[in-house]
């Protein structure tokens, strides 16, 4: 961030240079064609608009896929060696768990159930995967308010917590509970009844999740009672005052090679990583924050050459005066930070704007973030200074001799 | 008993064997031919001649707009035979140019536009370089337009302004390119009414490139030049 306030100086200075000692050229040849200073702001504005929706997406996209695992009580995490992500969660034996709780460092232990299960719709049938985390109601395992009270419910078979956060796809069951109707559904061929509703939110890895005890989890992969030798996390909290790094290291030298051992921020790192690294999300959201860059360049660089272009008689004339190449080059350069700034407004509107209805629309975890903020503000800058730097060119064309 | 002989003034402009060439090789084509010339303060020369024939080539060049190729030009003291970008810049600065087009800036107001050219002088804080632009604008009968944009002057009253910028930063010498080319008898001779008045009061010299006879009673002399030669001088 460092870099970005040292920029601001600089575009201070200048401003501040151009403004007390002399004529506000740049601020009046802008504001001389307040036509095309609109299409100017606009494009800047659409520019940092697309920033900022791509941007967003991509940083919602790595907060949500790590929404359930925050809430984890865990210092340590155990997955499968083979589990890449939170969308292809492996089981594994759950004796692995049993051999961690031996540490001394270790205060308790909890298998977890994870899965993507089918659910139909219970007003249209129609089936949609939805994210199931199945685990002993005694166990606390997520820090969730109001989960103590509701897990209670999970000691009966075939009963499960739905995500009130989850698509509309999945039906109107917030609706029907709160009505007071009694909401079951189907998932994985077997009746559930709905006990409670949880808020957690969704995750471009699930549309919906679904908490319920390991039994009916089990019970719902098909388990006639229940009963499952394998899991897909173990979670394990450590005595106060143990090192999470130290002891994860321990148990992973310890355990066979079939497990993978993380403390929990290796945990949300795996995840994210996954995202990141593994698929091509990342790099198109990226990559539509480069095209709204350069679409914003490209608008702001044709503003500042044809504003070049109509007054070179009048830089020429400047020149001619004593006026050095120096000093026109800050006329443009003021140009384009005053546009960086007075288009920066607009897109941060937009941003905050289209933030919002993606939020209500979708639950994703999206917001304007400061960061973000100043993040698109100093793309905005160097996109508004780039395409004057290429502008500039052009001045070298205003000859005084010609203009006699 | 001795008598003190008074000092010859030092001339502004003092030019020996000028000769220009524009194009390369086969191209190359020499525009100015072995030019003497000197200017003197106060003085308003007038040079005039067919188009084509070398005027504006040689204002340029004093004007320090071109890069003199061979023979010595030196102006306002400053030798600018293959001068440097920055000596050049400096002896622009210390004259005055009126164009045959005002080109003023169009999103600038009168006073701001005299301002550009006061803007150069670096002892004067901003406000009195805003209040000498005013003054300035007065002394050429627009003090009550100072706040008009060129497109609510007209073509006479822009070149008012043009001069009034050319004379804002008290220079020694002023460059005129038919300032009345563009303007109807009747304007054009009260702008070179104006400017004789102005050049007098500020004890500047004058080198202006004219075409129009009507105006050659303002000027001392009169140089005429003919395929990028000076043929003859003569006082008016």
């Amino acid at each position: 961030m460092r870099w970005v306030v040292v920029l601001l100086i600089v575009a201070a200075g200048l401003l501040a240079f151009g403004w007390r000692r002399r004529i506000p050229l740049a601020w009046c040849l802008l504001t001389r064609q307040p036509g095309r200073l609109l299409v100017a702001l606009a494009g800047i504005g659409f520019a940092g608009m697309l920033m900022f929706l791509q941007l967003g997406f991509r940083d919602a996209l790595f907060d949500a896929s790590i929404t359930i695992h925050r809430l984890f009580n865990a210092d340590v995490v155990i997955v499968s060696s083979t589990s890449s992500s939170s969308i292809s969660m492996e089981p594994f034996p759950k004796r692995r768990l049993f051999q961690a709780a031996s540490w001394p460092e270790v205060e308790s232990i909890a298998p977890v159930r994870w899965g993507q299960l089918v659910w139909k719709n219970p007003e249209t049938g129609s089936p949609r995967g939805i994210l199931t985390v199945g685990f002993d109601p005694d166990d606390d395992i997520l820090s969730l308010e109001g989960l103590g009270e509701q897990k209670k419910g999970l000691q009966l078979d075939k009963r499960v917590l739905f995500d009130r956060l989850s698509r509309p796809e999945f039906g109107p069951v917030e609706d029907w509970f709160n009505a007071g109707r009694t909401v079951t559904a189907e998932v994985g061929n077997t009746q559930v009844q709905v006990d409670n509703l949880v808020e957690l939110g969704t995750s471009f890895g699930a549309d919906g999740n679904l908490l319920t005890s390991d039994r009916t989890f089990n019970q719902l992969q098909d388990s006639a009672d229940g009963s499952s030798t394998s899991i897909e996390l173990g979670l394990i909290r450590l005595v106060p005052g143990a090192d999470p790094k130290t002891v994860a290291t321990t148990i992973k030298n310890a355990l066979p090679n079939d497990v993978q051992v993380f403390t929990k921020q290796e945990f949300l790192d795996f995840e994210q990583n996954y995202w990141r690294s593994s698929t091509n999300i990342g790099f198109i959201f990226t990559l539509g924050a480069v095209i709204g860059l350069v679409v914003g360049a490209v608008v702001v660089y044709q503003i500042l050459f044809s504003d070049v272009v109509d007054h070179l008689p009048e830089y020429a004339t400047l020149k001619a005066m004593g006026y050095s190449f120096t000093n026109l080059v800050m006329v443009i350069l003021q140009e384009s930070l005053l546009l960086a700034g007075f288009g920066y407004i607009p897109a941060f509107l937009a941003g905050k704007w289209i933030y919002r209805f993606t939020r209500l629309a979708t639950n994703l975890p999206i917001g304007m973030s400061r960061e973000m903020a100043w993040f698109v503000f100093a793309m905005i800058f160097i996109m508004c200074i780039i395409s004057g730097l290429l502008a500039i060119g052009k001045l070298r064309d205003a000859d005084p001799a010609e203009i006699f | 008993m001795n008598t003190v002989q008074p000092v010859p003034p030092q001339p502004l402009v003092n030019i020996a064997g000028l000769n220009h060439w524009f194009g390369r090789r086969d191209q190359r084509r020499q525009v100015l031919h072995n030019l003497h010339l000197t200017l003197n303060p106060g003085e308003i020369v007038l040079l005039s001649g067919p188009s084509g024939c070398g005027k504006t080539t040689l204002l340029t060049l004093i004007g320090a707009l071109r890069t003199v190729q061979d023979g010595s030009v030196e102006v306002l003291g400053e030798q600018l035979l293959k001068a440097r970008k920055l000596v050049q810049q400096r002896v622009r600065r210390q004259m005055g140019m009126i164009f045959q087009k005002h080109n003023l800036l169009r999103c600038l107001t009168a006073a701001q536009n005299v301002q550009m050219g006061a803007d150069l002088l670096s002892n004067l804080s901003f406000g009195q370089r805003r209040q000498h632009s005013i003054d300035m604008l007065g002394e050429v009968g627009l003090k009550d337009h100072y706040g008009k944009l060129p497109s609510a002057l007209s073509g006479g009253q822009c070149q008012r302004v043009a001069i009034a910028r050319a004379l804002v930063g008290k220079p020694r010498l002023l460059l005129a390119d038919e300032p009345t080319a563009a303007l109807d008898r009747r304007t054009g001779r009260e702008v070179v009414d104006l400017l004789r008045r102005m050049v007098t009061h500020h004890h500047c010299a004058v080198l202006m490139v004219t075409h129009d006879p009507r105006i050659l009673d303002v000027g001392d002399r009169l140089l005429q030049m003919e395929d990028g030669r000076l043929t003859t001088a003569q006082e008016i």
